[in-house]
Parts: C-alpha cells; sequence; structure tokens
C-alpha cells in the first residue's frame, strides 16, 4: 500500500449496506438431518459405473480409457467413475469430475499462465496446459499479417501472465494437450468480471457457449468448467480484439469502466446460482441458469452462499427442468 | 499465503467491488460466508473439531498429557499449538513450503491464549510444581479457501471447549511425593472454561477498505492484513500484522474497533455452538465400557 493511498483513513463502517456483519456457524448434526428430508430420490442411469464395475464379461471388447482387464476372468471392469462410453468395439469409461478432456470446437475460458517463444501457455483444467500460438490470434490492431519478431518482442503487452482468455479448442495435439485459437471477435481477453470453477462435465454442450442474459450480464459457459461472469456484453475486454473492418484505434482504458451496482448484485447472483448447480450436480447450461436465476430472486444475494438455500434452489431447478422436460 | 494468480481486470472489478460494498459473491464487507462445525472426528483424542468455512477446511484436536508446570508457572498448566499445512490444501505446502504459514500462526495463538484472562491455566494445574495437565492442540489444514487464521482460531476455541479433561479424584502419596489418582470412569471429565477465550478476525485491506473474513482472491489483492484477538467481551487480546503492508495508527485505531464489533459477535455465535457440540456429543457417547456404579473409583 503506497503512502499517499493510506493518506485517508479508511471508511470502516460508514457506508456499509449492514452495520451488524452476519456469520452463520452451523453444527453438522442438524446439517445431516436438513440433508436427509430436502433430497429428492435420485434416478441412475443404468450405464454409470463406480470402479470396480464390471462393465462387460463379454470377450471381443476392446479395453478403452477408463477400463482394465481383470486377469483372472478377462473381463472388463471400470477405474473410474462415470458413464460408459462404446464405439463398435471399443469401450471406455468416461469419468465425472476430474480434469478436462478437450474437444475441437469446444469453447473454453483459461487462464494464462506462462509467456513462452512463440506461445502461450492456458490453464484449461485438462491434464496438460493448453498452448495458444501467437499466430493463432487476432492482433489487438486488427490487422491481418505474419507476425514478426517485434510482435514476439510484445507477446506479454497481449496477453500476460494471470490473464483470462475465452478461446476455441484449435486442434488435439498427439501428447493431449490443446492447441487454442481466439481468430475471432467472440474470444480474446476478458474484461473485469469473475471467474467461477465448477467440474466440467457438468458444463452441457450447446451450440452457444456465450450468453448475454437478460439481466445485464453476460456468462461465458467454458466447456471445461471454467465460467466466466461479467457485467460488459460478450464478457470481453474492449478493444483487445478487433476484426480489421471495426479497427478504429479505439483503446479502452480499464480505469474507465464503471460497473453499476445493480449490474455487480447481477453478477453475484450469477455466481452463486452456479455454485448452487454446481452442487446440486445439475446441467449448467442457459435454461437452467435462468431456473436459477428466478428461484434466487426471493432471497438477498448474501443469503445464497447458505448451504440450505443453495439446496433449495438446486431442488427448484430440478422440479421446473422435469416440468419443462429439459435435460435429464 | 497461498496465493492466486488473478488478471489486472480480475483485481480492478474485486477491489472496485469492495469499496461499493457489494464483494464478488454479493456479501458487504462485514458479511462471513457460511460454515459449519462438527466435533469428535480424531476418535482418539481428548477433543476434536472439524470446522469448515466455504472452502476452508480445517481439523483441529487435542490431547490432554500429564507433565510437569514451567518452573516460572508453578501452579499453570501448558497449552501448546502445533500447525500442519498439509500439502494437499494447497501446492505451495509443499516439502517446507507451508512451514513458515504453520509458524506465524502457532506465535499468533500461543500469544492470545498466554493472556491470563483468556483462559484460566490455573485449571489445569493438578499438583503445583509437580503435575499439571499438557494439552495438545493440532492442527490440521485441509484446505485453505481463505482466512484461515481466523477459522483456526474458531476451531481451537470450539476444540478447547469440548475438549474432555479427565478429572483427578484426588492425590495420594507415594513416597512422600504427591500423585494425582484419576477415576476409572471416563464419563467424569471436566471441560475448560472457553467463554473468555478469543477469536482472531483478520482484516485484509483491499483497496481502501478492510474486509471480514476474504477469500483467496480477496487476500491476493490486498498487501496486508491485521490479526486481531478479540475476547466475548470485546476486550482485544493481541494485534499482529502480516504481509508487507504498513498502516497509520488511526487505520488501525479504526480496524481495531471494527475487529471487536465484529468479534464479538462471532464470539457469541461460537459460545452457542459450543454449547450444542456438548450436547451432541453427550447423545453420540457410547458407553463402552458400560459404566460403572457410583464410587466404584478404583485407586
Amino acid at each position: 500500500m503506497s503512502r499517499n493511498q493510506e493518506g485517508e483513513a479508511p471508511l470502516i463502517s460508514g457506508g456499509s449496506r449492514r452495520q451488524v456483519s452476519l456469520f452463520d456457524l452451523r453444527v453438522r448434526d442438524e446439517f445431516a438431518n436438513d440433508e436427509a428430508k430436502g433430497s429428492a430420490p435420485v434416478s441412475r442411469a443404468a450405464n454409470y459405473v463406480t470402479p470396480g464395475t464390471i462393465v462387460t464379461k463379454e470377450m471381443g471388447f476392446m479395453r478403452g480409457h477408463g477400463t482394465f482387464v481383470n486377469p483372472s476372468d478377462q473381463s472388463l471392469v471400470a477405474s473410474v467413475v462415470g458413464a460408459v462410453e462404446r464405439v463398435n468395439r471399443l469401450v471406455t469409461v468416461r469419468g465425472i469430475g476430474g480434469v478436462y478432456y478437450g474437444e475441437v470446437g469446444d469453447v473454453v475460458v483459461g487462464r494464462i499462465t506462462k509467456v513462452m517463444q512463440k506461445r502461450w501457455k492456458v490453464d484449461i483444467n485438462g491434464r496438460l496446459d493448453g498452448i495458444l500460438l501467437l499466430s493463432s490470434i487476432n492482433l489487438p490492431t486488427g490487422e491481418l499479417r505474419r507476425r514478426s519478431a517485434e510482435d514476439e518482442l510484445g507477446m506479454r503487452e497481449v496477453l500476460k501472465e494471470g490473464d483470462v482468455i475465452s478461446a476455441e479448442i484449435q486442434s488435439v495435439y498427439n501428447d493431449g494437450s490443446l492447441a487454442l485459437h481466439t481468430r475471432s471477435v467472440k474470444y480474446g481477453k476478458l474484461g473485469p468480471g469473475t471467474l467461477v470453477k465448477v467440474p466440467s462435465s457438468i458444463i452441457k454442450r450447446r451450440k452457444n457457449h456465450i450468453h448475454n442474459l437478460p439481466c445485464g450480464v453476460s456468462v461465458i459457459l467454458g466447456n471445461n468448467g471454467y465460467v466466466w461472469i461479467s457485467p460488459l456484453p460478450n464478457g470481453r475486454m474492449p478493444g483487445t480484439n478487433l476484426e480489421e473492418e471495426d479497427a478504429d484505434g479505439k483503446n479502452t482504458v480499464l480505469e474507465e469502466i464503471r460497473i453499476t451496482k445493480a449490474d455487480r448484485m447481477a453478477v453475484a447472483r450469477l455466481k452463486n446460482c452456479i455454485a448452487a448447480l454446481s452442487k446440486s450436480w445439475l446441467p449448467i447450461y442457459d435454461t437452467s441458469l435462468m431456473y436459477a436465476y428466478e428461484a434466487s430472486t426471493k432471497y438477498e444475494c448474501g443469503e445464497l452462499l447458505r448451504p440450505d438455500v443453495m439446496q433449495e434452489i438446486g431442488e427448484l431447478v430440478r422440479q421446473q427442468m422435469a416440468l419443462e422436460g429439459a435435460g435429464s | 499465503m497461498a496465493e492466486v494468480l488473478l488478471s489486472e481486470e480480475e483485481k480492478y472489478y474485486l477491489v472496485l467491488g469492495v469499496a461499493q460494498d457489494i464483494r464478488v459473491d454479493g456479501r458487504s464487507r462485514l458479511d462471513y460466508r457460511s460454515g459449519d462445525v462438527e466435533v469428535n472426528t480424531v476418535t482418539n483424542s481428548h477433543g476434536s473439531v472439524r470446522i469448515r468455512l466455504a472452502e476452508t477446511d480445517v481439523i483441529v484436536a487435542a490431547k490432554v498429557d500429564l507433565g510437569v508446570p514451567k518452573t516460572e508457572t508453578p501452579n499453570q498448566g501448558i497449552i501448546k499449538f502445533l500447525v500442519d499445512c498439509s500439502p494437499t490444501a494447497s501446492p505451495d505446502f509443499e516439502g517446507r513450503g507451508g512451514d513458515q504459514l504453520a509458524e506465524t500462526i502457532c506465535r499468533i495463538l500461543s500469544s492470545t491464549y498466554a493472556k491470563s484472562s483468556s483462559i484460566n491455566l490455573k485449571s489445569l494445574c493438578i499438583v503445583p510444581k509437580e503435575f499439571c495437565y499438557i494439552v495438545d492442540v493440532d492442527i490440521l489444514v485441509l484446505q485453505c479457501g481463505g482466512n484461515l487464521l481466523d477459522v483456526i482460531a474458531m476451531g481451537v476455541k470450539a476444540c478447547l471447549g469440548t475438549c474432555e479433561i479427565p478429572r483427578a479424584s484426588g492425590t495420594r502419596y507415594d513416597l512422600g511425593k504427591p500423585v494425582p489418582v484419576f477415576s476409572k470412569d471416563e464419563f467424569q471429565f471436566d471441560y475448560l472454561d472457553v467463554s473468555k477465550a478469543p477469536v482472531i478476525v483478520t482484516l485484509p485491506r483491499v483497496g481502501r477498505y478492510f474486509v471480514v473474513d476474504a477469500t483467496l482472491e480477496e487476500e491476493s489483492c490486498s498487501k496486508g492484513k491485521l490479526a486481531i484477538g478479540v475476547a466475548p467481551d470485546g476486550s482485544i487480546t493481541s494485534v499482529d500484522k502480516l504481509g508487507k503492508a504498513c498502516y497509520q495508527v488511526r487505520s488501525i485505531a479504526a480496524s481495531v474497533q471494527m475487529a471487536a464489533k465484529v468479534g464479538v459477535d462471532v464470539n457469541k455465535v461460537l459460545s452457542d455452538r459450543i454449547n450444542k457440540l456438548k450436547l451432541s456429543k453427550l447423545h453420540s457417547a457410547k458407553p463402552w465400557p458400560p459404566k460403572p456404579e457410583e464410587g466404584m473409583d478404583v485407586e
């Protein structure tokens, strides 16, 4: 903290919404009772297995990821929790939770962890870091040309460690690491906002993963389980990824971005709704998000952090989805 | 402390949110996240508590041992703290990474509990100069989701409050030396009086404002923090500065005032939960071996 900032005494209670602090600590016993009475019976799909489950005893199937062959009777046994998938004779178990397996075309949200020669390393919640090549981004000026040595030197001005980006998976390398690209106005560096991490398997694959919701908030549901919530349209930092036609040299300064209290409240509410959906292990996509948001409106934003409220919202969303026949 | 990487934009969003009194998760600056507390998690200890506050997860266990009082305080028992930052909590704690943090936490806890007003250490003495209880409080950090120190202090208070200290039924003299005699009935125990024990309120400064119960993200947006021990009556037991910040006297005074206010509320809730935990302990206790008749104490 620099001296001049220290000059003014910080405002402590003045301007605070509440004069008393909220502190809520539950005794685990009562909590367990709540869980017992509140939860609905969970129907389990037949093709879900746990480690040790015999997937098949028949011969002639090939051992894929997440399975192994029991040496005593040659049966195929699951080694992870997840859904059984079969492609012809290849049997795999795709784990739920755990790390993200990328697919070409997936929208992901990632954080730059390293600036390297001609490439950035990006944390995308996978087994290996994603790779964003200098040639797979749009230059901030919007020019279309070969990347020069100067561009390479100025890489940290475009994206530096800690920056959050949205990107699409361009290809999967042989070792399983993912190549990303941001060559579209939809993708690139993200502006002020917040990142929520959920298990990648509960993000529902949709045609569109970038939504500008009616509550004035935009949300990017990365297939890798990273969700970006921002009050700015498309969540993007303005002026960092311009197509040639709208490259008017306009450079938005971070300090000029103003965020209203209402927007902040909506972002916080959405963040807590996503946490609630993830806790109830419900699919996350635009519809379920709006159901959760609507169900949450009867509570104050800070109350949504309470486990009982989270559970209630999960339950309401589950009912609503059953009514509409969405998800399953 | 475990740090998280944040972009400039995220920091901007977070710090301005604190200034507008709407934090990233919708709390105001004075709000805590919700947590839960569980008793008897470590069955071979005299008292243990698992406390969770959002992502922060800590196990505190107390083991009571017989020992000799320190020569400078011949009529007092001893409380020792040991913190272990497990590498599962954060990759930063791997190897010797967590040692410094663990040491700092130990020091703060010891200095807060060393105050004669916080816990009556005399109640832990059995025979002055000869025998006293040594309470070893082991703290295991399972997950670090911000505000670690506060959670540990709450856990320690709850653990000491529910710790069952065997009751010495008297002393007998062996070769002219007094030796304490214990009842064989495991249900004869005393609770430590923690009604005056402090909790710690850590106040990191995000931008120009102090916040209560900071998340990891908020902690990495602040340079330093003040850890303030607050007793149930609102008196301050300790003030420690963590990190590389400098504070002016008046901002320290303001933060101490804020901590005192918050600390009283936290203490009130915690004392109530400690009583509940004691009750739930009684309910869950299974008498084994079966309770002997009254007055069957073997000496």
